[in-house]
């Protein structure tokens, strides 16, 4: 019953995503959630190929999977101060931009 | 002397061939073929008459009835000894003494000149054998000299000797009461032999003097051939206790040496046994050999068996039973043992009693004499069995029986509370019980502690039972598994044995704290000391790496996304094309996708040159810095990184000089990463060598100096690093002035030597450019020495560095006229300026011997480089000028 419920939801998520009008969410926030998906899709891939072989090369694992996962945080936090929903915070795009750049660059630095 | 010798050899050999201890058995024919063997003549004879007599003399004493024939060699050299008139005294002796024994058939004229010698016949006789005898003393032992205090036994039997050569010389009879006095010595001597219990008497000697420590066996020799002779010269009978005649054989005979002892009055009879081991189950007959010393048969007796003594107590039972004899094989038989005889060690009391009384007088038997006889037997084991029992009620949980001496393997098992109980019995073949001398019940652990206990006996039984919970302490509360062990064993028990009866599984309780631990078990050497195993090295076995295809499709698949998120961004319409129109953001854009493709690269480089990487981590100001050296063997690139607040600065910096430090030679690694990491600007630094720098700087070369660039050419790497400042020092040698466009291109070198100078000329030339410019002096910019030092740490390399500059003719040194070890640098070039300025100021002042001047500048300042010239090299450079002028 309850898993039925959750598939239900599931396809009205995703038939609400679809039927959305495209205006609906600027193209930039569209970019971002792309990036988003492409780093999550990316990290994936390495779990499964570290499910199906094996974690051989653990620290080529590690650092592939949190590289991915952390760009797609960053991205979020991005996504979060770019999207103009969020009126409450006061943002300067330019200084978001430039926060994301070094904090990313930090994060793959270190 | 060396008769004795001869004997002490033949004893040697015999005690090393068998060694017999209480019992005495006469001269066997061991002696005789060991004599034989160690008295072999070669080619027919002993070498020395020496030796020829003392072979003879073993033979004739030992009885050897096939003697080597030596007998026409020995008398053809008795004979020319004798004959020669000219032979030594030793010699003569030697040769009369073998004779003695052989008697060889000498012609008489042959003898004549010799036996004046021989027939010396002594007048006061008396008087010498009074003077002799005056060296006896009250215990009948004698003095070697009247020096001497100290008398000893030895000294007896030389002077007994001695006595009885001069009764035989003395033309007259002897005193007798000299005689009856020297017999009583005699008796004395006896009186002090040494005896053992076994019934051997010998002579100690207890002087130690010059001649060395004489033993008992040459004492009692000395002794003994003393008396010989002279109960051969004297005519009465010595009349010596037979019992002390009898020791002396034995005590020659019990180490092996057949002594003459049968001349002592009477012959001694040896009783001996062939075997005095003898077995009960195998029924051993008990044979009985009587003899004299030497082998020969005793004339007609019986031997009776008187007395049985049990070894270890005093009871003997007394028996009177005459031993059967046999003719055949001249032994006396026991027959029958008698009943109270079993296994065990018995002394056995024997007496010679002669068939015909008259034998007394010749023969010495010694009255009884005891041996000691063992017998052995099997011993029979029987109702052999090992028990558990239950402490408390001693009722029987498990019971094995053993076979006794044979295999068992019982397998038992008790705990603290419960006990062991091993019993059996020991029957003697006569069907007695029998105590063997070891009975020992051993106990060992898996961990190698072991535990003997002693199987004590009740009356017939042997019985031990092991309480284990008295005995946890002693067994140090270890539980496991104990080989038990059974040793029973006697020198009369044919049947001795240790034998492993099997195993028990001890269940003892837990050791509390205090408990004492195990002795640590004594190691065995071989383990210790012996090879070790052979080290065998376990790699890490490889990772599994998975399958080529698998990791390449999930490559694409990794790329997939990339691929995916392009689209997208195709599909999104994203705008990419921005790229600022301005200029500054538009070189901040190209700065940073510069630096991120310089990142690539390096990852590149880092991927296909791994091998000739390396890659150097440091800090520096609290932030990382990312070092990465591309090192090849001919070309060096350094590349410093740094990233900056929010991005990445790359600055490629190409320059010839680059790292390369002073003189050409490389920068070292430890001043390139210091200068790295005290840099506060962060710059990729990527020095690469590029053609056209290099050509650039070649043509400027050429076109001032074609030489040198042969001489690069080259390769000497000397002239190379020599090689800026020979160019610096070109247009300086050139007197002429240069022209403009030469200083110019000199002036933008200078700029860019000083990159690659050496810090010495840099600091000379910064403190050239601080001389003060006063208008009135007119002193051209010099330098101290103690400056330069001062400001540079190294003095060495200064001192280096300004030599080389000095023969570089680019610096002229100058020694103060201070008094302090100091020197003044000058340019050359500002020296030349100097002399210049003198030489006009003379001109002003009109004086004429300016030429030499010029004659100095163009001469000497070339070739002299010291800081100072001797008058006599001035004097040879003008004359090799003058010279060069006249051709």
């Amino acid at each position: 019953m309850g898993r039925s419920a959750t598939t239900k939801d599931a396809q009205a998520l995703f038939h609400s995503l679809r039927s959305a009008p495209p205006t609906a969410t600027p193209n930039n926030l569209k970019i971002i959630d792309l990036y988003i998906v492409f780093a999550a899709v990316t990290a994936v891939i390495q779990v499964v190929y570290m499910a199906i072989v094996g974690s051989f090369p653990f620290n080529s694992f590690l650092s592939g999977v949190l590289s991915c996962v952390g760009t797609a945080v960053l991205a979020v936090s991005l996504r979060i101060q770019v999207n103009k929903e969020n009126k409450n915070l006061r943002i300067y795009l330019q200084s978001v931009l430039l926060l994301i750049l070094f904090s990313a660059i930090w994060y793959f630095i270190w | 002397m060396a008769r004795n010798l001869g004997f002490l050899v033949v004893a040697l050999l015999v005690l090393a061939s068998s060694c017999e201890s209480a019992i005495f058995s006469p001269v066997s024919d061991s002696h005789r073929s060991a004599a034989l063997e160690l008295f072999s003549p070669v080619d027919g004879s002993f070498g020395s008459l020496e030796e020829t007599y003392e072979a003879l003399k073993t033979f004739a004493v030992l009885g050897i009835e096939k003697k080597p024939d030596i007998r026409t060699s020995a008398c053809a050299s008795v004979a020319d000894i004798l004959q020669s008139t000219s032979s030594a005294l030793k010699d003569l002796f030697h040769a009369l003494r073998v004779n003695g024994i052989l008697r060889c058939d000498l012609k008489n004229e042959a003898f004549r000149d010799q036996t004046s010698v021989v027939d010396v016949h002594l007048g006061d006789a008396d008087k010498i054998f009074r003077s002799i005898k005056a060296l006896s003393q009250s215990d009948g032992r004698w003095r070697l000299s009247s020096n001497n205090p100290e008398s000893s036994n030895d000294a007896a039997g030389i002077a007994l000797e001695t006595l009885a050569g001069v009764i035989s010389l003395a033309s007259s009879e002897i005193d007798h009461s000299l005689i009856a006095t020297l017999k009583n010595d005699i008796a004395k001597l006896f009186d002090g032999i040494e005896r053992y219990d076994d019934g051997t008497c010998y002579f100690d000697e207890k002087l130690v003097d010059a001649r060395g420590h004489h033993g008992p066996l040459s004492a009692s020799a000395s002794v003994v051939r003393g008396i010989t002779a002279f109960a051969a010269v004297a005519s009465e009978s010595l009349n010596l206790p037979g019992e002390k005649i009898l020791g002396l054989a034995k005590f020659f005979l019990g180490i092996g040496i057949p002594g003459s002892a049968k001349d002592l009055g009477s012959v001694p009879l040896i009783l001996s046994l062939p075997a005095t081991v003898l077995s009960v189950t195998k029924k051993d007959q008990l044979r009985v050999r009587v003899s004299t010393v030497l082998g020969s048969s005793a004339p007609p007796l019986s031997v009776k068996l008187m007395q049985i003594f049990i070894s270890g107590s005093k009871n003997a039972s007394i028996i009177d039973q005459k031993l059967k004899f046999d003719p055949d094989n001249s032994v006396h038989v026991l027959e029958k043992l008698p009943p109270n005889v079993n296994v065990g060690n018995y002394i056995f009391s024997f007496e010679v009693v002669f068939d015909d009384p008259e034998h007394k007088k010749n023969y010495v038997t010694g009255g009884r004499t005891k041996v000691p006889i063992h017998f052995t037997g099997i011993i029979k084991i029987d109702g052999a069995e090992i028990a558990v029992l239950d402490s408390d009620l001693g009722s029987i949980e498990t019971q094995k029986k053993l076979e006794l001496p044979g295999e068992n393997a019982v397998a038992l098992s008790a705990n603290h509370l419960q006990k062991l109980r091993l019993s059996f019995q020991l029957i003697t073949p006569a069907g007695q019980a029998f105590k063997p001398h070891q009975a020992f019940l051993k106990l060992r652990h898996e961990s190698g502690v072991e535990h003997i206990f002693v199987v004590g006996n009740s009356g017939k039984k042997f019985e031990i039972i092991l309480d284990f919970l008295g005995l946890v302490e002693k067994f140090y509360y270890l539980s496991g598994s104990y080989e038990i062990q059974l040793t029973i064993g006697d020198s009369v028990m044919e049947n001795s044995f240790l034998q492993p009866l099997g195993h028990i599984e001890l269940d003892l309780p837990d050791a509390p704290e205090k408990a004492a631990r195990p002795p640590p078990q004594p190691i065995d050497p071989y383990t210790r000391y012996g090879p070790k195993a052979e080290i065998t090295h376990i790699f890490r076995a490889p990772e599994k790496r998975p399958p080529r295809e698998l990791s390449l499709a999930f490559l694409g698949l990794v790329l997939l996304p990339f691929f995916g998120f392009l689209a997208g961004l195709v599909h999104l319409r994203a705008n990419l094309k921005i790229w600022p129109k301005s200029t500054v953001p538009a070189t901040f854009a190209g700065l940073f996708h510069l630096g991120i493709a310089a990142v690539l690269l390096l990852y590149a480089f880092f991927w296909f040159k791994t091998p000739d990487t390396e890659l150097i981590v440091g800090r520096s100001l609290g932030m990382d810095i990312l070092v990465l050296s591309i090192a090849k063997q001919e070309d060096k690139k350094l590349v410093l990184c740094q990233p900056t607040s929010s991005f990445v600065f790359v600055a490629l910096h190409i320059a010839e000089g680059g790292p390369i430090g002073p003189n050409g030679r490389p920068i070292k690694e430890s001043r390139r990463t210091t200068s790295s990491t005290a840099l506060p600007t962060f710059l990729i630094y990527v020095r690469i060598r590029t053609q056209k720098r290099q050509e650039k700087l070649n043509t400027r070369k050429n076109k001032r100096n074609p030489k040198e660039n042969l001489r690069k050419r080259k390769g000497d790497k000397r002239n190379q690093d020599l090689e800026p400042s020979t160019s610096r020092k070109r247009p300086r040698d050139i007197s002429k002035p240069e022209s403009e466009d030469d200083v110019e291109n000199s002036r933008s070198l200078s700029l860019e030597e000083n990159f690659t100078f050496s810090d010495t000329l840099m600091a000379l030339r910064m403190m050239r450019a601080q001389f003060p410019h006063i208008e009135k002096v007119s002193v051209e910019p010099f330098v101290l020495q103690s400056q330069l030092y001062s400001s540079i740490k190294d003095r060495t390399q200064v001192d280096r560095e300004l030599e080389s500059l000095r023969r570089d003719k680019l610096l002229r040194m100058f020694k103060l006229s201070t008094g302090q070890d100091d020197h003044a640098i000058m340019f050359t070039e500002d020296y030349l300026n100097q002399i210049e300025r003198v030489v006009r100021r003379m001109e002003e002042k009109k004086q004429n011997d300016l030429t030499v001047f010029e004659w100095f500048k163009m001469h000497v300042i070339k070739s002299k480089l010291d800081t100072s010239i001797s008058h006599q090299e001035l004097v040879k450079v003008r004359k090799h000028q003058n010279q060069a002028l006249l051709y």
